[in-house]
């Protein structure tokens, strides 16, 4: 059941509580109004400490020990942003009534009061408390989904592994870095990396189409079909055929995942990778060669049930980087929406011969961040560097 | 943003102009609209492609609902695919599935 509106009159002379009992009575009966009476300003501001939830206040402006504008102003200190004060005054006494007016009273009316014209007054008032209720209803439900989202946020970053701890065991034979930079508070794209066994090491970069809690949901569920499928699968081909298998399964609206998937021999160097539709990964030689890899052979994982996903294999020298990104590098936009493009990426990876994985990727993050300047981030941008030491 | 495409069905058949972009804007609209065509026996989807010079995996969605939810997966046909866009087909292997046409 609705609670009634608490309604407080401010006025010196007595007969004001018997007309407004009168005919108001229905309303009172009936539960939707709850009228107090105060005689003063001093007894008002009492009357308001101990009934915090009145919400309109009938106010005269000629009183006793604390006048009503006084009063006005206190009830505005309360910043209580429902709180509507009806000014109540003679013909006579306009200009403190604008003055009232300006210091944020709601609505007046003039005695001899017009009970109807002041019943109309109070109903529009009551339809404006109910929109400061429901807006703050709005915005608390959108606080907590903003700390839903954060949330979320946290668990999805939680889910990429740990770069700075990354195979200490292999750490004379392998450099891995990455980074995720989501364009929203959670993002779609995602990469991973796991140990196979003693001599191979998985990793894996995706981009889910579309961005926001859909993707990030798909991404997860990506993440995670592709890391239990990469721990039983021998080849990355394999990983991929058996993870579009259960990813179709789960596609809800046509969701899909374009990812470059490869093992890694720790000891030759040699890669195995499957590309699944996603953009091709740069090979950035020792000497300062970049080389795109060849395009995907393969469709997108999600949408077809059944598709056999080919693999390829490349050879990692010493000191050989495969620098492996989403389209949010490729495609950051300038503010004057030009793309940051292959061939900056390809230039810029060129002067990183013999940097560390990770400083290729934050030169690649800096030189982007230069690039958009004030320009909004429309994409995630993921990066991921494994470096044959 | 305001409506830059039209979806017209005659018979088994339905042709949907593109504007110059598919994407996160206006792709799910797109396939709003196309859902309304989805127990109608749809045969083949045309998509008239001569203006579109940005296609975005948003957009990739739309065509692939079109694939998989109107009718027993009707055929999808690209008409007057510009480079750019084919490129981006071609780059998530969606070129085998789509017959594409000029005019």
């Amino acid at each position: 059941m609705k609670s009634a509106i608490k309604i407080l009159s401010v006025d010196d002379e007595a007969p004001m509580e018997l007309l407004m009992k009168q005919y108001f009575r229905h309303q009172i009966r009936n539960g939707e109004y709850e009228f107090f009476f105060a005689h003063n300003g001093m007894e008002a501001l009492e009357i308001m400490k101990d009934t915090p939830d009145i919400e309109i206040v009938l106010l005269d402006i000629n009183m006793p020990e604390m006048d009503g504008l006084t009063l006005l102003a206190l009830l505005n200190e309360m910043h209580n942003p429902a709180l509507r004060v009806i000014m109540v005054s003679a013909y006579g006494d306009m200009a403190n009534i604008r003055q009232a007016m300006n210091n944020g009273a709601f609505d007046f009316a003039i005695k001899p009061v017009d009970m109807d014209d002041l019943d109309a007054t109070i109903k529009k008032a009551i339809a404006q408390i109910n929109y400061v209720h429901e807006t703050q209803k709005e915005h608390s439900q959108l606080e907590s989904l903003k700390k839903d989202l954060m949330t979320a946020r946290n668990i999805q970053q939680y889910i990429l592994p740990q770069v700075d701890s990354a195979f200490p065991e292999d750490s004379d034979k392998l450099d891995i870095y990455a980074s995720m930079e989501a364009a929203k508070d959670i993002g779609g794209d995602f990469y991973d990396f796991f140990r196979i066994d003693d001599d191979h090491i998985a990793f894996v970069i995706g981009d889910v189409c579309g961005k926001g809690i859909t993707a990030a949901l798909f991404m997860a569920v990506s993440r995670t079909i592709i890391r239990s499928k990469g721990m039983q699968c021998s080849t990355a081909g394999a990983c991929m055929t058996e993870s579009n298998h259960l990813l179709a399964a789960y596609s809800v609206d046509c969701m899909f995942v374009t990812v470059f998937c490869a093992i890694y021999n720790t000891k030759t160097g040699l890669v195995t990778y499957c590309n699944a539709g996603h953009n091709p990964p740069h090979l950035l030689r020792s000497d300062g060669t970049v080389e795109e890899l060849p395009r995907s052979k393969n469709v997108l994982v999600g949408i077809f049930d059944g598709v056999a996903f080919e693999e390829d294999t490349l050879q990692l020298a010493s000191g050989d980087a495969l620098v492996m990104f989403t389209d949010g590098v490729t495609e950051a936009l300038s503010p004057e929406l030009e793309e940051f493009g292959t061939e900056r990426l390809r230039t810029i990876l060129a002067g990183q011969a013999g940097k560390s994985s990770r400083q290729v990727i934050e030169t690649v993050r800096t030189a982007i961040k230069d690039f958009a300047g004030d320009a909004e981030q429309s994409d995630d941008i993921t990066m991921l560097v494994i470096k044959r030491k | 943003m305001e409506k830059d495409y039209e979806v017209k069905k005659e018979g088994s058949v339905l042709t949907v102009t593109l504007g110059n972009k598919l994407v996160a804007i206006n792709a799910p609209a797109l396939t709003d609209e196309l859902a309304a065509y989805k127990d109608q026996d749809i045969e083949k989807v045309v998509f008239d492609a001569t203006n579109l010079i940005i296609l975005s995996s948003s957009g990739i969605r739309t065509i692939m609902y079109c694939k998989q939810k109107l009718g027993a997966s009707p055929e999808i046909v690209f008409v007057n695919c510009k480079k750019m866009v084919l490129d981006v087909l071609d780059l998530v292997g969606l070129r085998p599935f789509i017959t594409f046409k000029e005019r």
